[in-house]
């Protein structure tokens, strides 16, 4: 009953925001087929793209959890996978993929990089980062954001993600 | 010749206000009015119906208006308080509603709860409206649109909602004309009510995030904060509410500590003194450990309530006659609003009015 006036108020904000003519926001499954993505086993995950065939190619996730947002602005989901996090945004009736966060150096972007690799190896595979800091490079491609963290020469993070509206 | 200018100015001006005042009334339907499934857009209006001053003002986002309870802080220690906090309420909204709300009134005490510090840039117009919809036009609600708006919004759109929301004609209900001059109450004192119970369960394992450092942008403007609370005679206290989830990472909490140890200011993280505080993440919590319910919300603003009284100079409003009215009807629609949500849950299993 709850998820259903979760979706209720969903789809009372889509109307008042979604359906505006102009001026509107725009979030919704825009950048898939662009920009960074991951590859899970034969599954790739692109920014932005409709949730429910990433998740179906990759099986079930060994935890699933899901969140209201303030003022129930739909679902916030994360699914964990092994060395994992899948992340989504609720638009209107679909989930589409919001980010995907490496938990372990099990995983590794579709460049070779992964928590452990350094500096020098991300700066080979990505080239000059949009921006640079001491603790983190941040590609952007698209509608799509890569960002690095470093502990020192050492990669200590890595998310992919779509640029969206939250 | 002169007659015929002052007939056709005369036309002019009268053309001019009836199309001034269709758009108004177009404009007062159209806007969202936020009454029945996503009431917290209409928290920030409310503020200004308040007759009675406030000597401690809560600004923050749901971590604020779900876990402080303003008619416990009245009942139990007499101090009059009021939220002024909204869905996703960013900090540089938070220090634009303390601003807004010094054109009206200065508070001894201003509680700013920090979990909104981790975003460092605008996020989305749907919470930027609800937010600053509701303030009144001023000096600083131009300067809070400017400073939260996103790349795909624009000023004029809000100080002229019609442009905005014109084409909102086509989903047009009942509750657009009901509510076109006035809303329902819907907080108490900016409190937002829940009865209901879901216990916390596991929360997923927290992102490994690229630098734990707090935005500039944020920071500047709790600095901001600071400052107008200084030259105001104000006393700043952050606080962290007891919610559990979205993660507050230690380091962020570190740098919280750092800056109030800095400038001197009270720092309290509730989520890490829940069980002093007596919260039961069992049963003082309506959606599994991300808001308190009206049980939590309780237990923390005593618990809060006892270090507001013991530190500040803070009236005792109780045996103030004014106050003793306005309150009476405040606690009246207060355990109204309990009662009435816990029928609900009694009959359906789940509140279905709020």
């Amino acid at each position: 009953m709850r998820n259903r006036r979760r979706i209720v108020a969903a789809a009372a904000l889509a109307m008042v925001f979604g359906l505006t003519a102009c001026g509107g926001s725009d979030k919704g499954g825009t950048s898939s087929g662009g920009g960074y993505s991951f590859t899970s086993g034969s599954t790739k995950i692109e920014m932005g793209a409709d949730a429910s065939k990433v998740i179906e190619g990759l099986g079930e996730a060994d935890e699933y959890f899901e969140s209201e947002s303030c003022a129930f602005e739909g679902l916030d989901k994360v699914y964990t996978y092994p060395g994992f996090k899948l992340n989504t945004y609720p638009d209107g009736d679909k989930d589409y993929v919001l980010s995907v966060v490496f938990m372990d150096d099990t995983v590794s972007t579709d460049k070779g990089i992964s928590i452990g690799s350094t500096k020098d190896e991300v700066t080979d595979a990505y080239g000059e980062a949009s921006e640079e800091s001491a603790a983190k490079l941040v590609y952007e491609s698209g509608d799509t954001e890569l960002a690095i963290g470093l502990n020192g020469d050492s990669v200590s993070s890595v998310e992919i993600s779509a640029v969206v509206e939250e | 010749m002169h007659k015929k200018s002052f007939v056709w100015v005369f036309k002019a001006a009268a053309f001019l206000a009836v199309l001034l005042v269709t758009l108004f009334f177009l404009q007062r339907l159209l806007m969202p009015k936020y009454m029945s499934d996503i009431v917290e857009g209409a928290l920030t209006a409310e503020y200004y119906e308040e007759t009675t001053g406030h000597e401690v003002l809560f600004v923050g986002d749901c971590e604020v208006y779900e876990n402080f309870s303003p008619i416990t802080l009245y009942e139990e220690y007499g101090i009059s308080s009021y939220i002024r906090g909204s869905a996703q309420q960013l900090a540089w909204q938070s220090y634009y509603m303390l601003e807004d709300t010094l054109r009206y009134e200065t508070p001894r005490v201003v509680v700013f709860n920090v979990l909104a510090l981790k975003y460092d840039e605008p996020q989305s117009e749907a919470y930027n409206r609800m937010t600053i919809d509701g303030m009144e036009f001023s000096k600083t609600k131009l300067d809070a649109i400017k400073a939260s708006m996103t790349d795909r919004e624009n000023t004029l759109d809000y100080l002229f909602p019609i442009l905005r929301y014109h084409s909102r004609w086509s989903d047009l209900s009942a509750e657009d004309l009901t509510y076109m001059f006035g809303k329902d109450k819907i907080s108490h004192n900016g409190y937002y009510m829940r009865v209901d119970v879901r216990p916390a369960e596991g929360f997923p394992e927290p992102d490994i995030l690229a630098d734990y450092t707090l935005g500039s942008n944020a920071m500047g403007y709790l600095d901001k904060m600071r400052t107008l609370c200084e030259e105001n005679g104000i006393a700043l206290v952050l606080v962290k509410s007891p919610s559990l989830f979205p993660h507050w990472y230690d380091e962020w909490d570190e740098q919280i500590a750092a800056y109030a140890a800095q400038y001197g200011l009270d720092y309290f993280n509730y989520e890490k003194l829940a069980s002093e505080v007596g919260i039961d993440y069992n049963t003082d919590t309506y959606d599994a450990g991300l808001h308190m319910n009206l049980t939590g919300a309780e237990k923390l603003t005593s618990y809060f309530g006892r270090y507001l009284k013991e530190n500040y100079e803070l009236t005792d409003h109780r045996a103030d006659p004014e106050y003793q009215s306005v309150y009476a009807e405040k606690i009246q629609f207060y355990d109204y609003m309990e009662a009435v949500q816990r029928k609900e849950l009694s009959e359906y299993g789940e509140i279905i009015s709020f």
